[in-house]
């Protein structure tokens, strides 16, 4: 064989030639889009490592590619508006997170890791929309960091790279700045500079700098001229909405937000002149150990507005400044809650204790402050790491917490498929630990949950054995609250450091094994676990486990059917039998419920006194739908008395309406009852929900323009009769026919309480 | 046979009679080249045996070694699929457990810690 090869040197010398041009081609110019192409694949499919990929694509590209990336993965994507910052957004008891967390698409970047390609974006690249863009979206972030001067800076240094034209945005931008700063001066010279050379045709434009510069004369005092500035807008504003609308008649569905907005302040500005002088928002946004939180987002959301998530045009967004301090003018008058948007540093380990009825309510004129602390999360002792809690009692304990009166205790049992019921075990606890016997967490920690079978409802098997499923990893968690049950802290929040992690709060309860009636509802067998149940009770009436599952598995069936009342029947022994066996809170209030939804007056009375006697057996929801049982008996001194004990223990003050109509009815004026209804304001999340102080408002005039007050005061007291009684088919007939339009709309919205 | 090889060679003789050999130059330039031109052609013409085990190993060596230098230079280079990035970096997806919030990759190594701490007790 032969081993060597014979080759000329000038043939040798040519290959090494094409070879190392190959090379040099492929190093060159494949390699580097190869490695682009990878990078941005990688960041797509969004890896552990997805963003250094970037990172080092976009350092490493040619000028023009390097825009491209930037433009495509940064600008794109990033926030206009300082909503977009933040990971996650807090207010009235709710937290949502708008950091992604599932597993697919790219990850998002921080302020931190965005700004340097921000900043040299909006210094070197080409100038168009984009890098418009990037200079607003620089200066967002560098709000987030709580650095509004750089803001200010960066964007004023932007402009000198436009034209005139070009900069308008970003110098109406720098003009808010100014003026949410309080450098009014500046402020108002920028929008002189502005309105100087705008054409009409900048229309939303004209009516952001209107808006702003109304609000500058308004903290001048000067309301008259605002009011001038902003009508006048208005009106430009409709002209040219309407030859729009004229050159484009199908687009008839289309709405102006500015104009909304316009209107918006206008009647804003109607009711800060009647009253002399505007309302204000303002606090500070601090930690527990007193350090201000610099560049958090502050909302002020419209009690209509806080069903969904925040959008960029709520009209009351700001960011705290280098001091934690926030403040919102010219506050329109109504309902508002205050939500608060962090990043994801900034919430690590903290919690910002906000109960789910923390209103602001705004009137003209006043000035509110409202002092947010963060505080920070608290920490579990045991049951912890996915211990398995075997004897026959479970022991919760947890590190204790300055200013706590009270804990409340919550259990969650995953449904899988993602789901969880999760329910408030205890509360009122004034130790740091709590120990449950086994049995009673079996009977207390339920909650109905529904799963989809066959296409079917049905009760979700899971949640129907809840703790008593030695198979199920369950979590719990604390909550710390003050003398005045306001929530102080909680065990669980964002925990995204080492130092922060803790224990993780999961626990098994294995204290009995599966019985195969169990298993046969597990199997979602619901009618064969039920027979299986019910054997084993009758064969041994100390089961207590098969009593307690009867109960729940035919109020499961129950609500899912379409009939529910005969099988709330056949378990009426059983949940009689469990409330005489063992009388705990779950089961007396089961029966309270059935006596209740049966009309059964005695025995709903009955049955509403065992609660009474069971600590925390009664609160603002049971204490109402009894004292609405007593307006059923006749019973109105009672009944009203104890609605005005309700409206103290619930928040929601989801009766009101009932005790207003008793308050009327038994005292006669109209004006008291109206007084009551602006005390407790119904809070109920449902948007269009009645407001009563507009009723008892509307029910005022009327009765004051009725040709005889005393007949339509008799016609008044007679529908009240009517609805006490429970005769809604009556009310109805009546209100088809009547011309009281105010007592009317009193009395359907009275029909609607539950 | 010695006639006939004698005759042979008159016929030869006479065959090329017309014909003169006049480039002995140029043939003694290539066999003996002087000048530098001629030397550079030589070279550019020259014939190499090259042995294919030898050079074959060394310059898989040097591609090699080549290829470990331009690695290490960029340790992180977007070629491996499962090189890790520091754990800051990693950090990118947020998971819920037990009604907190982790970053998963925390998340999942104190999960894995805790199930060998649990077996290694076990």
């Amino acid at each position: 064989m032969k081993r060597t090869i014979n080759i000329k040197v000038k043939h040798l010398v040519v290959g090494l030639l094409a070879a190392s041009a190959v090379v040099w081609l492929y190093a060159g110019l494949v390699q580097p889009k190869a490695s682009t192409h990878l990078a941005e694949y990688r960041y797509r499919q969004g890896g552990g490592d997805a963003k250094p990929a970037l990172f080092r694509a976009i350092d490493e590209a040619p000028a023009a590619e390097r825009w491209r990336l930037i433009r495509e993965y940064m600008i794109e994507p990033g926030a206009d508006t300082p909503l977009g910052v933040y990971n996650v957004v807090v207010g009235l008891g709710s937290t949502y997170t708008t950091y992604r967390t599932d597993d697919s698409g790219p990850p998002a970047f921080t302020v931190e890791e965005k700004l340097p390609y921000l900043t040299d974006y909006v210094r070197r690249a080409p100038v168009d929309g984009y890098m418009r863009r990037a200079a607003v979206q620089q200066a967002v972030c560098y709000l987030g960091l709580g650095d509004p001067k750089a803001a200010l800076e960066e964007l004023a240094s932007a402009e000198r790279r436009l034209s005139k034209n070009e900069a308008k945005s970003l110098k109406m931008m720098r003009a808010t700045l100014l003026a949410d700063r309080g450098e009014d001066e500046q402020a108002l010279a920028l929008l002189e500079e502005l309105s100087a050379d705008l054409s009409t045709n900048d229309a939303d434009l004209n009516g952001q700098i209107a808006a702003l510069k109304a609000k500058l004369l308004v903290r001048q005092g000067d309301v008259a001229s605002a009011r001038e500035e902003v009508a006048r807008q208005r009106k430009a504003h409709e002209e040219q909405w309407e030859q729009l609308r004229q050159q484009h008649p199908n687009g008839s569905g289309m709405r102006s937000v500015m104009l909304e907005q316009l209107g918006r302040l206008d009647e804003l500005l109607r009711q800060t002149a009647a009253v002399g002088e505007p309302a204000a928002v303002s606090g500070t946004v601090v930690r527990g150990d007193g350090s201000p939180m610099v560049g958090v987002g502050v909302f002020l959301r419209h009690r209509d507005d806080v069903y969904h998530s925040v959008l960029e045009n709520e009209p009351y967004q700001t960011i705290t400044d280098a001091s934690g301090q926030f403040r919102f003018d010219g506050v329109l008058p109504g309902s508002y809650a205050l939500y608060l948007g962090f990043t994801c540093e900034q919430i690590d380990g903290w919690t910002w204790p906000v109960g789910g009825n923390d209103w602001i309510d705004v009137a003209a004129g006043k000035q509110l402050t409202r002092q947010v602390t963060l505080r920070k999360l608290m920490d579990i002792v045991s049951p912890v790491d996915s211990e398995a809690v075997t004897g026959d009692e479970i022991r919760f304990r947890w590190e204790p917490v300055d200013g706590a009166a009270t804990y409340r205790i919550g259990v969650h049992i995953p449904l899988g498929e993602g789901g969880t019921a999760g329910m408030t075990l205890r509360e009122g606890v004034r130790e740091t630990e709590l120990t449950v016997p086994i049995e009673e967490l079996y009977d207390e920690a339920s909650l109905l949950a529904f799963t989809e079978k066959d296409g079917k409802d049905m009760p979700s098997p899971l949640s129907l054995l809840g703790l008593a499923n030695p198979d199920n990893r369950f979590y719990w968690n604390v909550e710390a609250l003050d003398a005045d049950g306001r929530p102080i802290t909680r065990s669980n929040g964002y925990r995204l450091d080492e130092s922060t992690i803790g224990r993780f709060p999961f626990f098994y309860v294995k204290a009995r094994e599966l019985a195969p009636e169990d298993r046969l509802l597990l199997d979602g067998r619901l009618d064969e676990a039920l027979a299986g149940y019910k054997a084993a009770f009758a064969a041994n009436e100390a089961d207590r486990h098969s009593l307690r599952m009867i109960v729940r598995v035919y109020q499961g069936l129950a609500a899912v059917s379409d009939d529910p009342r005969p099988l709330e029947d056949e378990a009426l022994p059983y949940l009689l039998r469990m409330a005489e066996l063992y009388p705990t809170k779950s089961a007396w209030s089961r029966v309270f419920d059935y006596y209740y939804s049966r009309e059964k007056w005695e025995e709903t009375n009955r049955a509403y006194a065992e609660l009474a006697r069971l600590e925390g057996g009664v609160n603002g929801y049971t204490s109402s739908v009894y004292a609405t049982s007593l307006l059923h008996q006749g019973r109105l001194r009672e009944a009203e008395e104890l609605f005005a004990k309700a409206m103290e223990l619930d928040d929601s003050h989801r009766f009101v309406g009932s005790y207003i109509a008793v308050h009327l009815y038994r005292h006669g004026s109209i004006d008291r009852a109206a007084e009551l209804a602006r005390r407790y304001p119904e809070r109920e999340l449902n948007p269009g929900g009645p407001v009563w102080a507009e009723l008892m408002a509307a029910l005022a005039d009327e009765q004051a323009q009725a040709a005889a007050p005393d007949a339509y005061w008799r016609e008044l007291r007679e529908q009240l009769e009517w609805v006490f009684a429970g005769e809604s088919e009556s009310v109805r007939e009546w209100s088809a026919t009547t011309g009281y339009t105010g007592m009317k709309r009193f009395v359907e919205a009275l029909l609607q309480v539950d | 046979m010695g006639s006939d090889r004698e005759r042979i060679n008159e016929k030869l003789r006479q065959e090329l009679e017309p014909l003169r050999f006049e480039r002995a130059e140029q043939v003694l330039e290539r066999t003996h080249p002087r000048t530098w031109k001629a030397r550079l052609a030589a070279l550019w013409n020259k014939e190499l045996d090259i042995a294919l085990v030898p050079v074959g190993a060394v310059v898989s060596v040097v591609a090699i070694a080549l290829m470990a230098v331009l690695r290490l230079g960029q340790p992180d280079a977007g070629i491996g699929w499962n090189d890790a990035g520091n754990s800051d970096d990693r950090r990118s997806k947020l998971v819920e457990a037990g009604g907190n919030t982790y970053w998963k990759e925390d998340y999942e190594r104190a999960v894995a810690k805790l199930e060998a701490d649990d077996q290694h007790q076990g």
